[in-house]
């Protein structure tokens, strides 16, 4: 209990820092004040002199509030009869923040709300963040730390989005919101932001504020038991505020030194810089609330020494400061507690009780677990904005890298497309070289043929050429053995009929081998035997068996229904021949008185007919002799059909079918 | 981008129907020319083949005029001994 009691008289410490919040936001690095004041005096620009008057009364609401009222008054004037609205609407803006200063939160509400409306309706974004801060400060003052909170990350937001010579320096925000953490005893994550604000001061070299953060840090330290770095930080805080000049940071943290050394039993230092701020020049502490944590605090470590009367004391000047001001008395927790100690010290239970449970009252309201949720809400709140930002920023991030990997795809898909043309190309280059070389093969293959069918042709054509030369002489030969054989039977008259026979065979066997001789010849000397050179060799045969073979009566028909026909050789040839057989056949042995020949060209068939009125013979009796024998062997040669039909004295019938 | 590829389809487009073409037209033109060759070839057997049956009735007149020379022999000298014999009779 004891402990909790220490905790929560320690967090009301904070609200007397918060109060330098308002400074930090105005303050700038106006180091000759005297430089400006003499622009005041001597500049004939009005807007440069409103500015000038803005700059100062900030300069001084941190360390001098009255004279800070009167530079604000001055510059609002000006502002006015200028007609000067961003002048006007700073110098409203300021004047909310002297009624910060001043403890007055609804006064300072009404300016701020005026120089909020103002800079909306203006655009003039600056001041509208400052007046978000205002905001905060005033829900700050009233205990609202939820709304405080709120304000204060929508303040750095709407700072975040500005273009960096607007904005204000964000150490501000990440400071104030350090504190709302650590009134919140959430001191890890306080320190974060604070340490966060106090990094930017020290890169901006913002010096006065400085001294602030380290009050600020010194505090956290404390609070997370790590009380060497919370000294460290408030007796650096302490030489910067003095350097500076900068009494009233000087004396919070002389405060918040003295309530260190309380808290660690150093209870006689402690009160020695409590009393020294005591003694402060009023013009310093017009801040009835900063008034009420004092005597809290000095109340509170007389009654942690034993000494309950001097702690009465103190509390009951406390107390009548909280008289004054009743909207104060959430800070009054602390003389609460020291006065019910008081009287329980001296047997009065009754008022005891009653200042203890006023006491219990405060605390229960000023924490409870369901401001942490919210706080915690707030906060996801602005984390989810700030990570929207960053999923934004990723995305654009996402969507270079897509179009680099789109461009990469768009590469690899152009590689892809000259490696499967070049493929293609490769293939059909060697295709086409591979189907050359199998031409140029079977060329050389045919021209191979056509010299061996050539060598062929030649050497038959020699074979036939010598031959023909042969049968030339052997025909000359034979005629002059007729011819021998004519004149010997003329010159010697031989009357022995054997001899004449004899010679008479001779001559007519000769005459026979050369008419064979001269057939073949004949044949031989034609590339392509016409149906007419045929015909005319078989009449002309036929001519001369009509002269042998008296009292035989030959008919020669022929029966076209087709164009000429054409034979080779051979074909003419034995076709030749077997009309021949035929015909002898018919003269000699079937001792016929007619016959006929008949040649029917069809369109697709040349046959020829051989009939006569013979004795003609029994197939199966008379077998095939050499003569017929030949005639089929002559009609297979060229691939015709034969048929040979005979009766006994009924004649005979040769049919040749030859397919053109 | 897309130009390139497209370029890049186009000129290999071109070149592979430049090459296909090329193909079938050296293609036609073996096979106009084996086709040639192969004419000839038949051409040519159908004379070797004429040839060849010249050459046959040649062989087949050749037998004949070997059984013709035969025969003739035999009877001149059958008709040389008959006159000769009439020659000594006579004496």
């Amino acid at each position: 209990m004891q402990n909790g009691i220490q905790q929560l008289i320690k967090n009301a410490k904070w609200f007397f820092v918060a109060l330098f919040m308002f400074s930090n936001v105005e303050a700038q690095p106006i180091k000759e004040t005297d430089s400006l004041l003499a622009i005041v005096r001597n500049s004939k620009n009005d807007s440069i002199k409103v500015s000038v008057l803005n700059k100062l009364a900030l300069h001084y609401v941190s360390s001098d509030l009255s004279k800070a009222k009167d530079f604000q008054e001055q510059s609002e004037q000006l502002a006015i009869s200028k007609k000067n609205a961003y002048g006007y609407n700073e110098a409203i803006f300021i004047k909310g923040g002297i009624f910060v200063l001043s403890g007055n939160s609804d006064s300072a509400y009404v300016y701020y709300k005026k120089g909020y409306d103002l800079a909306l309706k203006n655009k003039f974004k600056p001041i509208e963040v400052r007046c978000l801060n205002g905001f905060g400060l005033i829900h700050w003052n009233k205990g609202n730390h939820d709304k405080a909170l709120n304000y204060f990350f929508k303040a750095l937001k709407l700072n975040e989005s500005l273009a960096e010579e607007q904005r204000v320096n964000s150490s501000l925000f990440y400071n104030n919101i350090g504190l709302i953490y650590s009134e919140k005893r959430l001191f890890q994550k306080a320190l974060g932001y604070i340490q966060k604000g106090y990094k930017i001061r020290l890169k901006d070299k913002m010096v006065r504020e400085q001294a602030m953060s380290l009050n600020n840090l010194g505090i956290c330290y404390n609070n997370l038991k790590k009380t060497d770095s919370a000294i460290a930080a408030f007796k650096k805080g302490i030489s910067i505020a003095r350097q500076t000049n900068n009494m009233m940071m000087y004396y919070k943290i002389i405060h918040n030194l003295g309530n260190l050394y309380a808290d660690n039993g150093q209870y006689q230092k402690a009160i020695g810089l409590y009393l020294e701020l005591l003694e402060q020049p009023n013009s310093l502490n017009e801040n009835p609330r900063d008034l009420i944590i004092l005597y809290g605090c000095i109340a509170n470590t007389y009654s942690k020494m034993g000494d309950y009367d001097d702690s009465f004391k103190y509390a009951s000047l406390g107390l009548k400061v909280v008289k004054f001001n009743p909207e104060l008395e959430r800070w009054a927790d602390v003389l609460y507690n020291a006065v019910s100690k008081y009287y329980f010290h001296k047997g009065d239970i009754a008022k005891g009780d009653y200042y203890l449970i006023k006491y219990y009252t405060i605390i229960k309201n000023t924490f409870t677990e369901e401001s942490k949720t919210t706080l915690a809400e707030i906060e996801a709140k602005y984390k989810a904005e700030k990570r929207e930002k960053l999923w934004i920023q990723s995305k654009a991030a996402i969507e270079k890298r897509n179009l680099e990997l789109q461009n990469k795809n768009a590469q690899y898909i152009i590689f892809f497309l000259l490696a499967i043309g070049l493929l293609v190309i490769t293939y059909l280059l060697y295709y086409q070289q591979k189907l050359k070389n199998k031409q140029q093969k079977q060329e050389f293959k045919l021209k191979n043929a056509i010299a061996q069918v050539n060598t062929q042709n030649k050497l038959q054509e020699q074979r036939i050429q010598i031959s023909r030369d042969l049968h030339d002489n052997i025909g000359s030969q034979l005629t002059f053995i007729i011819s021998s054989i004519d004149s010997i039977k003329y010159a010697f008259e031989i009357q022995n009929s054997k001899l004449n026979d004899k010679l008479t065979y001779i001559s007519d066997f000769t005459r026979s081998t050369i008419t064979e001789l001269r057939d073949t010849i004949w044949a031989m000397n034609k590339k392509e035997i016409q149906f007419e050179d045929l015909k005319a060799r078989i009449l002309s045969f036929i001519e001369n068996a009509k002269i042998a073979s008296q009292g035989i009566s030959f008919q020669f028909n022929i029966h076209t229904e087709s164009p000429e026909t054409a034979f080779s050789a051979t074909e003419g040839m034995n076709i030749y021949r077997i009309l021949q057989e035929a015909i002898n056949n018919a003269i000699k042995h079937a001792k016929a008185t007619t016959i006929l020949v008949d040649v029917y060209q069809e369109t697709d068939t040349f046959r020829i007919q051989i009939s006569d009125n013979g004795k003609g013979f029994e197939n199966d009796k008379v077998g095939f002799g050499n003569g017929l024998k030949n005639m089929k062997d002559r009609a297979k040669e060229i691939n015709a059909e034969i048929s040979i039909t005979s009766e006994l004295n009924s004649g005979t019938i040769i049919l040749v079918s030859f397919k053109k | 981008m897309k130009y390139v590829v497209l370029l890049i389809i186009g000129i290999y487009s071109l070149i592979i129907i430049k090459l296909v073409v090329n193909l079938k037209r050296s293609k036609r033109k073996s096979q106009s020319r084996i086709k040639l060759l192969e004419d000839i070839i038949r051409e040519m057997q159908l004379l070797l083949e004429d040839q060849n049956q010249k050459v046959e009735l040649l062989d087949q007149l050749k037998l004949k005029l070997r059984a013709s020379n035969e025969t003739l022999n035999n009877s001149i000298f059958n008709f040389n001994f008959e006159l000769l014999e009439n020659i000594f009779k006579k004496k």
